[in-house]
């Protein structure tokens, strides 16, 4: 113990990082984080920023934004002398805009000891994986008696004027009209045409974000939807009644989690938090409220919640993992087509 | 009492009315029982309350509102007052222009203020290192722009109204321009001058458009944090935070009364 | 008085302000306008080019033009609405016999402004929300069946913006109103007009000036608003305001945002101009 402890002293000197208290040695213990607002922050806040920092001294001063001005931000300050953020929560195709546009940093992951054992298919160099879940249906099961199985039950005439959609979730929306027109996630021109044609059809009414969609599925303005199973599944617990299901034509994987921005001015700040992200027991107790699924393999979720959003081997093959480089140079267009032509 | 006056008071009654209905159903909303707001409510709380006063983003947006408000007041009348006199007192060629220049700010919209001002402090920042978006300064800076025009329109406007002849005399019977402005322009507009006060705290404070551009972790004012909390929630909350605010600014209202009668400020 | 002198007076006065405007209001604006010119990069944010492009862009793209169409439509009307809601209620206050009913209905108007465009438009989403005091009140006396549609939509702007902007035309109407003498109110009624006819040939006239200074601020205003049309009008509602800071924050497309943002100046600039140039200075 003496010997490790001397060895860590010595090697704090040197390079910063290494087995043993890292808080001891972060001098700075004020960190600018920014993330989603609502109740993502809150449940991020009330499991891990609260009980693993903010209880032992450290000041956590938060931006909260939506995911495109994040970005933006993030671009914008790789050329001023000194950055706002500390750590960026994002998604992962969001990471990969921001890190070819050279914005954020290569992360070192020996100096995370909780990311020892993360899901291999979704971490990058310069992303600490956190939470994924997968775009699926969400449904009112008092008014549509069936389980759906297929994303066309969207557009299904019946349900004109029931159906939702989420403004801050256009990607989701795109990929998933394109995996219904051509079994691709990317097929752009097609889930266009998709897309028009589901507003002709069934005017989908159109809400910012997930509280909204939630209070419109409890108000009985919509019976359909799209979103992540995680969401269908708090809407669920919240009271709401919705159940989920896995469409037929497969479900785009979408994962969250951090960057550390170029300009950071707390970097070893952002190595304390990442690490306390990826706490086992700060993560499963998330995971138990918001019913994502973690990136670390050792948190262990009990039967009930481990049962509803574990995918069984058939929905595994039916994954698509998005193309970032596509995402990269296209998004922009994506959004600025959402914008135009179809909210 | 005729028809016609009697629709003209129900008219006037229903105007106002119109205008202060919506506060009068957020503070009603803030003691809703209902985790999502809804009609008619299933109960009273006053949980709201203690929610928003723990919410630091609330308490901090309002101490910086206030901060900046004062400040860029004050900036304001240093600045605006002495252009003001300059504008009504003195003759020169492109008077009039110059008016107009230090009006500007209200030309041109707020929004396309804060964008300007933020590309431009981002610019600064990149040649200079120094920081102006997302601290006190960038901030007073471009609220004492958003107050300044209120500051001239309504101090010209008394200096206008009330003549040089007194100010005239006193020249003449042997005072220089110091005293003549503290002894006899000063208390002459001195309505004029707690009007303009009133007005810059006031546009400052809810200062939104060019701020949104300008805020930063840590350092946002109380109209961006009931904004963005509006992005994702509408609830009881929200009315809790409005209705503070309507509060205290009602009561400052109320007492700044006491010291300028509002019916002549204006 | 020696001229130099007072010049030179006349100048130290107006310098401090004079230099505030012109570094952190004109430089700026310069600056955007460069930018404006310039080619959007998604890594480098900026090319570094000169091109109208931007310019173009909006000329010619349907979507764009819409919304700069859609947008003073909006801001007509609401600005119509506003001077026939208002006058009556400035001539009430200009007119009202006690100082202290004065106070009161000023306070009242003003107090609205106050609250800040945020939080009445907060206001108004508790009041034409779908789960809203008119949908709770109209489901409750069985009127309606299911919430209709108010929030999110363009006439729900409107009434928004109405709310915002009244303030502002009644305090600039009551003012002008205030500087019109009641002895000519009393010539009128002495000639035998009733007092309909005496507000219309008589004091409407004489306030023509202020109308049109109320008209343009409300005008302005609503062509530049931000919160209203973004917590009212809600995604599917299209308005220069925010798309400006969509463009600047959101998509990180500067010199598209600054042209927008050039072209909306331009629109109110011309506007304030009409106004400036047909107004009687004197209630400016």
């Amino acid at each position: 113990m003496k010997r490790r402890q001397f060895i860590g002293a010595g090697a704090a000197i040197a390079a910063v990082g290494m087995v043993g208290s890292r808080e001891a040695f972060a001098q700075n213990k004020r960190l600018v984080v920014t993330n989603w607002g609502g109740d993502w922050n809150d449940r991020t806040v009330k499991f891990i920023e609260a009980p693993l920092l903010e209880s032992k001294g450290w000041t956590i001063v938060r931006d909260l934004n939506t995911a495109p001005q994040r970005r933006t931000k993030l671009v914008a300050e790789k050329n001023l002398p000194r950055g706002s953020i500390d750590v960026a929560h994002l998604s992962i195709s969001d990471a990969v805009f921001v890190n070819n546009n050279g914005a954020v940093d290569t992360i070192d992951f020996k100096k995370i000891p909780n990311a020892s054992d993360l899901v291999k298919e979704i971490t990058t160099p310069f992303f600490l994986p956190w939470l994924y879940s997968t775009w699926e249906i969400v449904y009112n099961p008092t008014q549509i008696k069936t389980a759906p199985t297929s994303l066309a039950e969207l557009w299904n005439p019946a349900y004109a004027g029931r159906v939702g959609v989420t403004n801050q979730h256009y990607q989701d929306y795109i990929q998933m009209a394109s995996l219904l027109a051509s079994g691709k996630l990317h097929d752009f021109e097609a889930a266009k045409k998709k897309l028009l044609e589901l507003k002709k059809i069934n005017k989908p009414k159109v809400y910012e974000s997930h509280q909204q969609i939630a209070a419109g599925f409890k108000a009985g303005e919509i019976w359909i939807a799209c979103n992540y199973r995680a969401r269908a599944l708090q809407f669920q617990a919240d009271g709401i009644p919705v159940n989920v299901a896995f469409p037929k034509e497969g479900a785009a994987l979408q994962t969250f989690g951090v960057c550390v921005p170029k300009k950071a001015q707390n970097k070893e700040g952002a190595y304390v938090y990442m690490n306390a992200l990826l706490d086992p027991t700060g993560l499963a107790n998330l995971c138990q409220a918001n019913y994502y699924s973690p990136a670390n393999n050792k948190v262990v979720l009990p039967g009930e919640v481990g049962k509803k959003i574990t995918l069984t081997a058939e929905q595994r093959k039916k994954l698509f993992p998005p193309d970032f480089d596509w995402l990269s140079k296209n998004d922009a267009a994506q959004l600025e087509w959402w914008n135009k032509e179809f909210v | 009492m005729t028809a016609g006056r009697i629709f003209y008071f129900a008219f006037v009654i229903a105007a106002l009315v119109f205008l202060v209905a919506p506060l009068a159903v957020i503070v009603w909303a803030s003691f809703f029982a209902d985790k999502t707001l809804s009609f008619p409510p299933s109960g009273y709380t006053l949980d709201w309350y203690a929610r928003a006063w723990d919410m630091e983003e609330f308490a901090r947006g309002f101490v910086m509102s206030t901060q900046v408000a004062v400040c860029a007041t004050l900036t304001s009348l240093a600045l605006g007052v002495p252009a003001s006199l300059a504008i009504e007192r003195f003759r020169f060629p492109g008077r009039e222009t110059l008016r107009h220049v230090l009006l500007a700010p209200m030309y041109v919209p707020a929004i396309v203020a804060g964008a300007a001002v933020y590309l431009y402090y981002i610019q600064v920042e990149i040649a200079t290192t120094l920081q102006l978006t997302a601290t006190f300064p960038g901030l007073l800076a471009a609220h004492t722009l958003v107050a300044l025009p209120w500051t001239m329109r309504l101090v010209t406007a008394s200096l206008a109204a009330n003549g040089s002849l007194a100010e005239e005399a006193a020249r003449s019977l042997g005072a220089n321009a110091f005293q003549t402005f503290f002894y006899v322009t000063l208390p002459v507009i001195r309505p004029g001058l707690i009007a303009a006060a009133l007005f810059s705290f006031i546009a400052s404070f809810t200062e939104l458009e060019m701020s949104l551009f300008l805020v930063g972790p840590g350092k946002t004012t109380l109209p961006i944090a009931i904004v963005n909390y509006l992005e994702w929630n509408l609830d009881s909350t929200i009315a809790a935070v409005a209705t503070v605010q309507i509060f205290i600014i009602g009561t400052a209202l109320l007492v700044s009364d006491r010291f300028v009668n509002l019916g002549k400020a204006f | 008085m020696l001229e130099g002198k007072t010049r030179l007076r006349a100048g130290a006065l107006v310098f401090p302000a004079l230099l505030l405007v012109a570094v952190f209001l004109l430089a700026p604006i310069g600056l955007i306008l460069r930018f404006s010119l310039d080619v959007y990069d998604p890594s480098t944010l900026m090319k570094g080019v000169f091109s109208a492009e931007n310019y173009v862009k909006l000329l010619k793209d349907p979507f764009y033009t819409g919304v700069l169409l859609f947008t003073a439509q909006v801001a007509a009307l609401s600005t119509a609405v506003c001077l026939l809601l208002g006058y009556p209620v400035a001539y009430f206050i200009s007119r009202s016999p006690s100082e202290k009913l004065r106070s009161i209905l000023i306070i009242l108007t003003v107090l609205p402004l106050l609250m800040g465009n945020a939080v009445r438009s907060a206001a108004w989403m508790v009041v034409m929300g779908s789960n809203g005091m008119i949908n709770g009140l109209l489901l409750a006396l069985g009127v309606i069946n299911e919430p209709i549609k108010i929030l999110y939509t363009p006439t729900a702007v409107v009434i928004g913006l109405v709310s915002v902007l009244m303030p502002f035309a009644i305090i600039t109407l009551q003012s002008v109103l205030d500087s019109i003498p009641v002895s000519l109110e009393e010539a009128g009624r002495s000639l035998g007009y009733s007092p309909l006819r005496t507000l219309w040939a008589v004091v409407m006239p004489l306030s023509i000036p202020g109308i049109v200074a109320a008209g343009a601020i409300c005008f302005c205003l609503a062509m530049n608003a931000y919160a209203t049309p973004v917590l009212i009008g809600g995604p599917s509602v299209h308005m220069m305001g925010p798309l400006v800071f969509q463009q600047i924050a959101k998509v990180g497309n500067w010199p598209f945002g600054s042209a927008l943002a050039w072209v909306l100046m331009m629109v109110t600039l011309v506007m304030t101009v009409i106004s400036a140039t047909y107004l009687n200075r004197k209630y400016f």
